[in-house]
């Protein structure tokens, strides 16, 4: 890059020129990594870089800026009672995090395969504590979370298919729970978790501060499967006012085939493939999980 | 991070000491008042040690990856503010510093933020006053381009030409810094 380029002297160009005339988002990609584009915009992007190398280097060069602009800003002093504060909340959520909560077999999916009885007591005696930490967090969830555990339970004890499996392999009670990952720039600071009853075989969405989006756009859940990559239309999430949202599904295979659960947003509210952007994603393998008391 | 992944509270303290001051700062700066930014300082290190195992699949390293955290969390509050932008200079935090300040965050993060600060004030003081204003506006105050133009009663179109030029010169001076920061 040249040096006049440094210092402004190229021209600044009216409206309408966003779009590159060979296809690719240039023009929009500083907008996007400041955030800073409307939502159908940010769309049109994070659609384009998933499939384009070119421009999914230089967002991340432009992100790479972005980051560094935090440091920008001149140092505050902390104030002590911050560390306090934190450390509260880490006694509410459990001193102990996602990963260290005990990375549990994938079950066996015939009696033939089950895993061994003295490790899942090992495993049970090591999530103890855990358990009765998550189970405060779940009851800040507050009602939603109650009620729809309760459907969960009452679905629990009408389906047994999928009871014998995994009683067999040695699991008492299998109901698990995950975190969504947000992904930066569409999601903002949406947060979620997602409930699995393998038993049952139903999963339940909760999830709150979920961007609003366009009328004509639709937050579609998509179950995606291990290999090949494919995904499994799940459902369709209604927000509220306040961006919070639940859903339960109850798909017709078990849920133990599936990878990981995606929300995109869509336009196509029918649409059978997803299309749009990901905002949210849960692994649902058993690393990814932490049991449900 | 591989201890956070651990369930080591003793290192996610050592991350909130040597963090915690840029981060602060860093929420201040968006939502311009001490008590909201305790809060979403508190909120990152809580998603920090909840999302920990998450880390190894964000790009970037540990410091981007917490300040983007931190972006998102002051953006959404700003939202809820109905998004009105705020001085560029100067926030009260004078109610904040009625607490005791924390000693323990710090003086070796301090150090290098410090001289990365420097360089990066020298990069925006480069760029001309309106790209310059245009990207704060963007990523301090969360304005959309469109908000941005209605805010300063400029085009729209010249508003997204300025915030292009501003990061693309961004890019270019901050090449080294980049380089050191990814690493």
């Amino acid at each position: 890059m040249g040096h006049a380029f440094i210092h402004g002297e190229m021209n600044e160009t009216s409206e309408g020129e966003d779009l590159d005339t060979d296809g690719h988002v240039n023009r929009l990609l500083a907008g996007y990594a400041l955030g800073a584009l409307d939502r159908d915009e940010m769309e049109l992007v994070a659609r384009h870089v998933q499939g384009c190398v070119s421009c999914r280097a230089e967002l991340a060069e432009l992100e790479s800026v972005t980051g560094l602009l935090a440091y920008a800003v001149p140092p505050l002093p902390v104030p002590v009672r911050a560390r306090a504060g934190l450390l509260a909340k880490l006694d509410a959520v459990g001193t102990t995090n996602a990963e260290q909560m005990v990375v549990l077999r994938r079950p066996a999916r015939s009696p033939g395969d089950a895993f061994p009885a003295a490790r899942v007591r090992r495993f049970a005696a090591f999530v103890a504590l855990p358990i009765v930490m998550v189970l405060a967090v779940v009851l800040v969830m507050g009602e939603i979370i109650s009620d729809q555990q309760d459907e969960l339970r009452t679905t629990q004890e009408e389906k047994n298919d999928s009871h014998r499996v995994l009683t067999s392999a040695g699991v008492d009670d299998p109901r698990f729970m995950t975190d969504f990952v947000t992904v930066p720039n569409v999601g903002g600071a949406a947060m979620g978790r997602l409930f699995l009853d393998w038993e049952a075989n139903t999963a339940m969405i909760v999830a709150k501060d979920m961007p609003a989006i366009g009328e004509q756009q639709q937050y579609v859940v998509w179950f995606r499967l291990q290999e090949p990559h494919e995904y499994a239309r799940a459902g369709v999430l209604q927000i509220d006012a306040q961006g919070r949202t639940q859903l339960t599904l109850e798909p017709a295979d078990p849920i133990m085939a599936y990878e990981a659960l995606v929300i995109t947003i869509e336009l196509d509210a029918d649409a059978a493939s997803p299309a749009g952007p990901e905002v949210m994603t849960a692994g649902m393998l058993p690393e990814n999980l932490q049991v449900v008391p | 991070m591989r201890r956070v992944r651990h369930g080591d509270t003793a290192a996610l303290e050592a991350l909130y000491g040597r963090y915690a001051r840029v981060v602060f700062s860093f929420a201040v700066r968006i939502v311009g008042d001490g008590p909201t930014a305790e809060e979403i300082l508190q909120e990152a290190f809580v998603r920090t040690w909840r999302q920990a195992g998450t880390f190894r699949t964000v790009r970037g390293n540990f410091a981007s990856w917490l300040l983007s955290i931190t972006h998102n969390l002051a953006i959404d509050e700003l939202r809820r503010r109905q998004r009105r932008p705020r001085r560029v200079d100067g926030p009260d935090i004078s109610e904040t510093l009625y607490g005791l300040v924390d000693e323990a965050t710090n003086v070796e993060e301090a150090a290098e933020a410090s001289a990365l600060r420097d360089r990066i004030g020298v990069a925006l003081g480069m760029l001309p006053e309106p790209q310059r204003v245009a990207v704060e506006l963007a990523y301090f105050s969360g304005l959309s381009q469109r908000e941005i133009a209605a805010y300063l009663r400029e085009p729209l179109g010249t508003i997204k030409t300025r915030l292009r030029l501003g990061m693309q010169k961004l890019k270019i001076t901050l090449a080294d810094e980049r380089g050191e920061y990814e690493t």
